[in-house]
């Protein structure tokens, strides 16, 4: 298995844990934080669905522009949801596509103008999409805990679901 | 570089940032919980502690035995913070001795769980390490985040930012710049 092949695999093979959790997110908490310097629940989803999409500008350019300012606040559960099917599409595709040359290839992350790093594509889809995205779903569990919704299995048992009885 | 060896520098970039969310814990959090189903801020940081060195020793044997777990040993509540830590260095020694030891052909092939007679998992064991020792204790690392914020206790930049902390490539290019 090429190194491109192994991070799409795993692209693929998180998208229906981190669905089942998108899921679960009740329509009326979306402003709901558990502490004032957290991100509120519909932040911290949005933000959850928008990273996929960092696998298409990761694959097919050559620099991502992180943008100032507050986070995406979402209007309603059914535009992250819809966010998140579109970059996993978006994220296979984009995968599919990449050649282990290109994978090599530097990628750079600006901000207002300017490079924050640079690192090869297949370091950044690691990186800044996978691994970042497995820290942002553990407190999406973690926030629908408090909100008394049960907690959908990600790795292995939650208190709620149990998938090896 | 060999699949081991490019897991292991991940691991050694991660460990220290996993430390410093471990050693934020304040001494008197270890039986606080968010909600009564959750584990205590003390069981999720000796889970933190202790998960990279479990895996990396149940995927020595293959096929391996799943361990049997009651629910009170599973997840052990720790009796202060220096038992957290310690455990976790353990962890941290465990995986530099041990990981490095799987050549490509190893981490490739069909690796086995089984409880009793009964195959649970099979997998390559590069998949299984990828999956377990790396994915799941970084979810479990961004759990304890909120526990931290929740606990009142500065949280440890990570992957970017958090609200207390800039990114560490900010710190380090501060720190070089100071040094």
């Amino acid at each position: 298995m090429t190194i491109v092949e192994f991070i799409l695999n795993e692209f693929r093979d998180e998208a229906p844990a981190t669905r089942r959790v998108l899921e679960r997110i009740p329509s009326d908490k979306l402003s709901w934080k558990p502490h004032p310097k957290s991100r509120s629940l519909g932040e911290l989803a949005m933000h959850v669905a928008n990273l996929h999409g960092l696998a298409e500008n990761i694959a097919k350019s050559d620099e991502f522009a992180a943008r100032a300012g507050s986070p995406a606040v979402p209007g309603s559960v059914q535009e992250i949801r819809a966010a998140f099917e579109k970059n996993v599409r978006a994220g296979e595709e984009a995968l599919r596509n990449l050649s282990e040359q290109a994978a090599m290839e530097n990628w750079k992350l600006v901000y207002q103008g300017k490079e924050l790093f640079r690192k090869t594509r297949v370091a950044a889809l690691r990186t800044n999409l996978l691994n970042h995205l497995y820290h942002h779903r553990g407190q999406l569990s973690v926030y629908l805990r408090l909100l008394d919704v049960p907690v959908p299995v990600v790795y292995g048992p939650t208190a709620d679901e149990n998938p090896f009885v | 570089m060999s699949i081991a060896q490019s897991m292991l520098k991940e691991f050694e970039i991660q460990a220290p940032i996993t430390r410093r969310f471990l050693e934020r814990l304040p001494e008197d959090k270890l039986m606080w919980k968010p909600h009564e189903k959750s584990m205590t801020a003390g069981q999720l940081a000796f889970h933190l502690a202790v998960v990279p060195a479990g895996v990396v020793r149940l995927v020595q044997n293959n096929p391996a035995q799943a361990p049997e777990f009651s629910k009170t040993d599973r997840f052990p509540q720790p009796a202060n913070r220096q038992e957290i830590l310690k455990s976790f260095d353990e962890s941290i020694a465990a995986v530099r001795n041990l990981l490095p030891q799987f050549d490509d052909a190893a981490m490739s092939e069909t690796w086995r769980l089984l409880a009793g007679e009964r195959e649970v998992l099979a997998q390559p064991r590069a998949e299984f390490l990828r999956d377990v020792m790396l994915s799941h204790w970084y979810q479990h690392r961004g759990q304890f985040s909120v526990y931290l914020r929740m606990l009142g206790a500065a949280v440890p930049a990570s992957w970017g930012p958090s609200a207390d902390e800039p990114p560490l490539f900010m710190q380090n290019a501060q720190a070089a710049h100071v040094g």
